[in-house]
């Protein structure tokens, strides 16, 4: 409360922006025309502070229309929902997909991160200087209505270099498509109006193989179609669901011994568990698709391969845990995805298959899809909460936990889209069946995004317990010399050719002190500066830290203020010195960070150091 | 309320209650702590109700704001009393077995339909049913108010009225319901306990009773005049009249804080003795023959203070006072000394122990339990008792203990300052978050809230009159004119307009506003002014304040 509002006033087409999403304004305290009956009589309070949660797509819509958020249309959408411009402002400049500053309507994001970088995406942005001008300002014919800006990963690691293009308009005429691999005459012909996107294909090598759990039938059923996703054996998990009842679905997967698969590995059995047995009402459900960590892109090709598989997994966990809802928060950089899981949920709608009693079973269950907005830390959990609640994506103390309070305050399941599609197999086939893959300890099939120097880039399935050259095997080996591996992520490790029996599961990666994170296997020959990707890397976190707790906040910045230092030579002391402030920094990051981003900010760099990858010697320059 | 001075519910009940009713009241600013537990209890699930003129800070957090025409409160809420009653939603119960009067009370609010209401107040008539309905199903409700209710000519009838729909709907007594006037400073309560009234003795006890009065002149050893005193507003007649010449001012700014600020000054001066005992030289300070320069009672001396919820509360001595100032019991007793009568030097608790021996509400409550317990709620009748979180819980025993809760039937009466074509527009007064009251206590400290005085009006009536947001202009009443630059403000409607009194230096608002006062309460009419707003003759344009 406390609306100050003093701009300037919206234009008519960010109000209808808004409007499209809310509904006219029903007096003119909301923002509307004023009345005399609004002299008079004011409707608002909590019917309206309810509504909080539309803030970002309201943010979205305005975005959508106009290509940026003028201080007039964020003030009418606060009006709208009596939130303080000031606190708006604040949620909506923590993502880096909507611009509070003017932006043409045309926005070419090109990705400059790990894996586009040892692409040629250094090259790509000098070109495109060259051709459009400086990042971020206006370009294209008589400067015309289109910018590009340099982003973190677009999770299209496999198809590198890559770039997200973005039209705002009215409905009919804007478009977001990638554009992979990234050419600068593509974004160019894309500027001058002469291409209007291309899609590339999705990138699972294996497809087809017999021997596929999870990605059986990516490049058999037809993504956009219900009957063909039924054919290929679609919703048999849950018509066993209901015949189990919700208790034994907990039971199997508890059997199932499945370790969640967003980093966290946190037994899934355990937390279905949990909020089932919770007696505050309502409880959520929550798919966590916010995938950012840099390098991955598996939750991408299932939800634009698979989607119905995601939204079946979800009605079947939101019917175990006794959810009333789900939210399905997808990444702001995956508008495909986007797509096909929209799609996919009103046809399973429209089929009975979600809603109101589902399959004639007296079972409830809606799927709400949630757009992030450009921001990595909303993949933490309890940042994800707080991004869909309208606020800024900052995480929460932990305790209380999502299982007792989450989403709204409410009891919450929140699981990504590997862990969920797991759960189909387990259900039809049993726990016990499922934990016979894989090793006692790490069951089941894991998915692995492999990138840079390898033969076939892709995503991978393989059972856990494969080796790291097995995978590397699968994917046609290596292209070149191998200088080192980035394993997990960002926030994973580097490490080196000596390191390549190491199996795949979660106990051996932790015993090796590294971790299979959120299974990204990216691959550096001799040709990549390790020591800019390191750069890039410590560059990503200072970004992206949200900024809340002091450690992070700091030691995100001073991490690669060192790191640089260390680069030009012009350093405090000497280089041991600086390591070992460099050690120093990820410690109290490790130690007293709130969240998992301040926590493992230092892992790689950490990692790099250590293996020798980021000495003056060991970055091999070209 | 039913012989008991103080709010019935705790703090706390506010928070727990389902339905808030702030009614001529912008708690938001005006009470900001006490706001706190209002936010609370909305968080929790309470529905807020807002009844004021303007759409306050505190009404923009309602679900639904009332936005009545100034001083028709009573026709509001006899009218939501009429809808209770013929929606069959009174509590008869209640009414039947622990209050007096109803009968009478119905046929006057039969008188109120919706309709006249609506007429008479401007409301909707649908919105004042469904806050009506509202209040009449909750399990719990509250209604607290300010001087947004208190400030008129016929405060005590408005009061009146919101009693009588607490009693028509059983919502007070309980837990959780009640009728809470909130008071404006951290000890307004107490001084009205401790008998800084012109009718009442420590602990509400009647002056006029003999057997309450005589009970203190056995324990003073002297006589207490068995006539009820004046009143403020009664003073100042009396020094209209020549009968009263000395005065004795207690940490009271009248110069600048009385209605018809020019007459007020102007029988000040006339004063043959003013004497004024502040820890400021305030504008009234300025005026007196004698000044005495008192301790801060917040942080240089010991004492309690009494809060909204009847909570006493032991204040300590932090600081020493500045030299030359002195504490207040000190002052007095010195004064009484001079004045031949030797109370010697007793210390605030030896004082409370006087209190606590003639006061019973007070009696259960020594330091040390005050200390041990936090504060204590009266009414605390002894040793044992915990105090009381709300009053009047006798309502609900069956058969009820003590006299019955009277209806009070009372008539919809408009403000003494007409409007007219001369003065067509409604001045009201009021307080802001930044300021206190006169500035004595706030205007040494710099705020980035702080705004300065503005006449606040609709940017409809700045269009009509011609004036820019931000012109100084001159607004006039019956009774003087002042020039105050205009500031747009859309919580004020056409025909409304808002000043504060925070800056009486700069602008003597209280030059436009009526004495008229309540006879039974001694308040003047700060609410409702008639005024016209003219542009300045020589163009002013912006002020650069």
């Amino acid at each position: 409360m406390d609306i100050k509002v003093a701009g300037p006033a919206a234009s008519a087409e960010e109000m209808a922006a808004v409007d499209g999403l809310l509904g006219p304004p029903l007096s003119g305290w909301q923002g509307g025309v004023q009345s005399p009956l609004d002299q008079r009589v004011a409707f608002g309070g909590r019917a309206v502070r309810a509504q909080r949660h539309l803030l970002l797509p309201g943010l979205h819509a305005i975005q959508d229309r106009v290509g940026w958020i003028s201080e007039g249309a964020l003030d009418y959408l606060c009006a709208r929902l009596t939130i303080p411009p000031a606190d708006a402002y604040g949620v909506a400049s923590g993502y880096a997909l909507l611009s509070l500053e003017p932006r043409p309507p045309l926005t070419v994001h090109v990705c400059d991160d790990i894996a586009c970088l040892g692409a040629g995406a250094e090259r790509l942005c000098g070109e495109l200087e060259q051709r459009l001008g400086p990042e971020g300002k206006r370009a294209g014919p008589s400067g015309g209505p289109a910018t590009w800006l340099r982003s973190p990963c677009l999770g299209l690691c496999d198809r590198a270099p890559a770039a997200l293009v973005q039209k705002a308009g009215i409905p009919a005429r804007r478009f977001e498509t990638a554009l992979t691999p990234a050419s600068s005459q593509e974004i160019v012909a894309l500027v001058e109006g002469r291409l209007s996107g291309l899609e590339g294909a999705e990138s699972v090598p294996q497809a087809g193989d017999p021997g596929l759990r999870l990605l059986r039938r990516i490049g058999v059923a037809d993504p956009e179609d219900l009957d063909s996703y039924r054919a290929a054996g679609g919703y048999s998990a849950l018509r066993r669901a209901f015949e189990l009842e919700p208790d034994a679905v907990i039971r199997e997967v508890t059997d199932s011994k499945l370790l969640g698969r967003g980093g966290a590995a946190f037994p899934t059995g355990r937390k279905w568990e949990a909020v089932a047995k919770s007696t505050v009402r309502p409880r959520y459900l929550v798919c966590n698709a916010d995938e950012s960590e840099p390098g991955t892109f598996k939750d991408r090709v299932v939800m634009e391969a698979d989607p119905f598989a995601v939204v079946e997994a979800m009605t079947i966990a939101g019917y175990a845990a006794g959810c009333e809802k789900g939210y399905l928060y997808v990444r702001g950089e995956y508008p495909l995805a986007r797509r096909r899981i929209e799609h996919a949920i009103r046809q399973a709608t429209d089929r009975g298959l979600l809603g109101q009693d589902i399959l004639g079973r007296g079972v409830s269950f809606d799927i709400e899809v949630r757009r992030g907005g450009g921001a990595y830390i909303c993949g933490e959990e309890t940042a994800l909460f707080n991004s869909i609640e309208g606020k800024r994506g900052e995480p929460r103390n932990k305790p209380p936990f999502p299982v007792q309070s989450g989403l709204f305050g409410k009891p919450t399941l929140v699981n990504n889209v590997e862990t969920l599609i797991n759960i189909l197999d387990i259900v039809v086939d049993g726990g016990r069946a499922f934990a016979a893959t894989g090793t006692p300890d790490s069951t089941g099939t894991r998915l692995f995004c492999l990138s840079g120097a390898v033969g076939r880039p892709g995503l991978y399935e393989v059972p856990m317990g494969t080796t790291l050259r097995q995978l590397i095997d699968l994917a046609g080996g290596f292209r070149g010399k191998l200088q080192a591996l980035l394993l997990g992520g960002a926030a994973g490790n580097f490490v080196t050719g000596a390191q390549l029996d190491l199996p795949l599961t979660f106990e051996a990666t932790r015993a090796a002190g590294v971790t299979l994170g959120s299974g990204v296997v990216m691959a550096f020959d001799e040709s990549i500066d390790l020591q800019a990707i390191v750069l890039r890397i410590a560059r990503f976190f200072r970004d992206e830290s949200c900024g809340q707790c002091v450690p992070c906040r700091v030691g995100t910045v001073r991490q690669e203020e060192a790191l640089i230092r260390l680069v030009s030579g012009r350093v405090l002391g000497s280089r041991e010195r600086e390591t070992a402030l460099l050690a120093d920094v990820n410690q109290a990051m490790r130690d007293a960070s709130i969240c998992g981003l301040g926590q493992t900010a230092g892992s790689a760099v950490e990692s790099a150091i250590r293996l020798g990858l980021f000495t003056p010697n060991g970055g091999k320059a070209r | 309320m039913f012989g008991a001075g103080g709010g019935t519910s705790s703090y706390r009940e506010v928070e727990e209650t389902d339905v808030i009713i702030l009614w001529g009241s912008n708690a938001r600013e005006t009470h900001p702590i006490f706001f706190h537990h209002v936010l609370r209890g909305v968080h929790q699930g309470a529905r807020l109700f807002a009844v004021d003129p303007r759409r306050t800070s505190s009404a923009e957090w309602a679900d639904i704001w009332l936005g009545l025409d100034v001083g028709t409160d009573i026709s509001l809420a006899n009218a939501m009393a009429n809808e209770i009653i013929h929606a069959g939603l009174a509590n008869m119960e209640f009414i039947e077995r622990a209050t007096a009067g109803f009968e009478e009370y119905r046929r006057t609010v039969e008188r109120y339909p919706l309709e006249r209401a609506e007429r008479e107040t401007g409301v909707p008539a649908a919105a004042i049913k469904e806050v009506a309905h509202a209040y009449a199903r909750a399990d719990r409700a509250q209604i607290c108010w300010t001087l947004g209710i208190t400030e008129h000519h016929n405060a005590v009838d408005n009061v009146l009225a919101l009693i009588n729909l607490a009693l028509l709907t059983g919502h007070v007594g309980r837990y959780g319901s009640g009728l809470n006037p909130l008071r404006g400073q951290n000890n307004v309560q107490g001084g009205g306990d401790m008998g800084a009234i012109p009718n009442k003795l420590p602990g509400f006890q009647d002056v006029e009773d003999p057997e309450k009065r005589s009970k203190f002149e056995r324990a003073w050893n002297c006589t207490i005049p068995p006539k009820r005193g004046w009143h403020l507003s009664q003073m100042f007649e009396a020094m209209e009249r020549g009968d009263l010449v000395t005065l004795y001012v207690i940490g009271e700014n009248p110069a600048q804080s009385e209605a018809d600020q020019k007459r007020a000054l102007h029988l000040l001066a006339g004063l043959e003795h003013l004497v004024v005992q502040d820890i400021f030289l305030t504008r009234t300070a300025q005026m007196a023959h004698v000044v005495l320069p008192a301790a801060a009672g917040w942080c240089e001396s010991e004492g309690t203070v009494t809060s909204s919820e009847r909570r006493v509360q032991r204040v300590r001595k932090a600081l020493e006072p500045p030299k030359g100032a002195r504490d207040d019991i000190e002052i007095i007793c010195e004064l009484a000394r001079r004045l031949g009568h030797d109370w010697g030097t007793p210390t605030a608790e030896r004082v409370w122990e006087e209190v606590r021996g003639l006061s019973p509400m007070h009696t259960g409550m020594s330091y040390r339990r005050l200390e041990e317990l936090g504060g204590i709620q009266w009414p605390c009748p002894d040793e044992n008792h915990p105090g009381s979180q709300f009053i009047h819980g006798r309502l609900w025993e069956n058969p009820v203990q003590g006299p019955r809760a009277p209806f009070s039937a009372v008539e919809q009466e408009p403000p003494v300052d007409e409007l007219s074509e001369e003065f067509p527009i409604r001045l009201t007064t009021g307080r802001r978050l930044d300021s206190f009251n006169t500035g004595v206590q706030t205007g040494g400290y710099s705020s980035p809230l702080r705004e300065g005085e503005w006449l606040r009006i609709s940017p409809e009536d700045g269009a009509r009159y011609g004036l820019a947001d931000g012109e100084l202009a001159c607004a006039s009443s019956r009774r003087g004119s002042v020039q105050v630059a205009v500031r747009y403000d859309p919580s004020c409607r056409p025909g409304l307009a808002f000043m504060t009194l925070h800056f009486p230096d700069e602008t003597a608002t209280n030059v436009l506003t009526i004495d008229a006062t309540d006879p039974k309460s001694g308040t003047a009419e700060f609410k409702a002014s008639a005024i016209r707003i003219e542009k300045l003759p020589i163009p002013a344009g912006s002020t650069s304040r």
